[in-house]
């Protein structure tokens, strides 16, 4: 289940929160070795600040799995800011129908449960939970800066990207800023992909934050 | 999208002003809302205050002021500071408090239905468009999730037009690019976004991405518009 916090609402959601700060810690520094800043346990920049979307995936017992921040790209957003050398001319990239994602984080107990065939079901949770919510929004597209890795991952997902620009090397590994198209094939290929027929977004997080019904 | 007249309005602004009254009517009539209105503060220059427009009537927002509506405004406290457009019809209305305003404000016009965009800029402003209707539930969760897109689109526009009119760079450092050009200049001689993809040899969602980008750099509400735009200023020839 995807449950939808605003970050002006996050004082609200302490412990959700805090556990995902604390998986981004862990995935980020520990797991991929990136050079992000951990204070106190949590792996927090300045874009956190901007009061982002996130979505948080939730098991049964509610313990946060996974996460993804979302802003939009009228405003300022880590491609346009910090990676915008993997953007044409390093120019970059604005819509008020294309939201930025990153942090996109899933804890390693959730990636062990990957079967042979399916996508394990927090990736599959969080990347259906995406597109729903900016299809319910009426965009269009969304961007993110993602590595050889992750496009491993979005590859079995049936993610399609499209390269914006050339492959830069940060760090350790190749990255590369993707677009990715809003709409029902998108959200067709991910449920394929992850076996997911549901709606994964909580009815009452979404309700209170004021997004209409599916 | 638009239809011909629209385009009349939208040259109109072309001239650097503040979006006004008059302007939100005519997008309102265009696309059979009752109201809209459009508000911002913290701007990146000195302003007199909070700036705002709507097509309200002179009753209702001084009703709104003289009872400061604005501190209990259940839509306008769900927007600021989100990212997510909010549907009038997700708030609670059970409060005896929330129901008198709403019903207030049905009784001044303003309509049952409504949706209010936060607008992100790029200095930390905050501004927020919404619009009202009067339909049932079920007419407005149709109409809702179709135009959706659109008022995206126009809240954005009008908040750029509003930076614009106060010297303010709307997208600073963002010259378009040859590929935004070339789609803008095959869309100008009538080709679809799969014929301009088969001719540049990308895909039609890139074709679509590039005249999105390039729309969204000449502050135009629509392709056409930014080919017109585009056309006008010299930026690319129709020969």
């Amino acid at each position: 289940m995807i449950r939808l916090i605003q970050g002006r609402d996050r004082r609200n959601f302490p412990r959700e929160i805090d556990e995902m700060f604390r998986l981004r810690a862990n995935v980020f520094r520990d797991r991929m070795g990136w050079e992000v800043v951990v204070k106190d346990g949590w792996e927090i920049d300045r874009f956190d600040e901007l009061d982002p979307l996130y979505l948080l995936c939730l098991d049964e017992h509610e313990t946060v799995r996974g996460s993804v921040r979302l802003l939009p790209t009228t405003g300022p957003n880590m491609l346009n800011d910090v990676f915008s050398e993997l953007l044409p001319g390093g120019i970059p990239v604005r819509s008020a129908l294309m939201w930025e994602s990153s942090r996109f984080s899933v804890d390693h107990r959730s990636l062990a449960e990957r079967t042979e065939k399916k996508l394990n079901r927090v990736t599959g949770e969080l990347l259906i939970g995406i597109f729903d919510v900016a299809a319910r929004a009426g965009l269009e597209f969304i961007v993110s800066v993602y590595d050889v890795m992750m496009g491993r991952v979005l590859k079995r997902a049936r993610c399609h990207a499209e390269p914006l620009g050339p492959a830069v090397r940060i760090g350790k590994t190749m990255s590369y800023a993707g677009l990715f198209e809003v709409g029902p094939e998108m959200m067709a290929n991910l449920r394929l992909a992850s076996g997911i027929t549901k709606d994964v977004i909580e009815v009452e997080s979404a309700r209170t934050i004021g997004l209409a019904a599916a | 999208m638009f239809e011909r007249t629209f385009f009349d309005v939208v040259e109109q602004l072309s001239v650097k002003k503040r979006p006004s009254a008059e302007f939100l009517r005519s997008i309102a009539r265009r696309y059979g809302l009752n109201h809209l209105v459009y508000f911002t503060i913290n701007l990146p220059v000195a302003t007199d205050g909070p700036y705002y427009a709507t097509t309200y009537s002179q009753q209702w927002v001084s009703h709104y002021f003289v009872h400061n509506y604005a501190s209990i405004d259940p839509a306008l406290h769900k927007t600021l500071g989100g990212i997510l457009p909010v549907d009038w019809a997700t708030i609670d209305k059970t409060a005896a408090h929330i129901r008198k305003f709403f019903g207030e404000a049905m009784d001044f016009g303003v309509g049952n239905q409504g949706l209010s965009f936060p607008i992100r800029g790029l200095y930390h402003e905050t501004a927020v468009f919404s619009l009202a209707a009067s339909q049932s539930d079920t007419e407005w969760q149709v109409y809702a999730r179709h135009y959706m897109r659109d008022f995206q689109i126009i809240g954005c526009f009008i908040h750029s037009r509003m930076l614009e009119a106060l010297g303010v760079d709307t997208s600073p450092g963002s010259p378009l690019l040859r590929r935004e050009l070339e789609c803008l200049r095959w869309s100008a001689i009538g080709k679809t976004k799969w014929e301009t993809g088969e001719i540049l040899g990308i895909s039609e969602r890139t074709v679509k991405f590039h005249l999105d980008q390039a729309r969204h750099k000449l502050n135009c509400m629509n392709v056409t518009h930014a080919v017109a735009k585009a056309l006008a200023i010299g930026l690319i020839t129709s020969g």
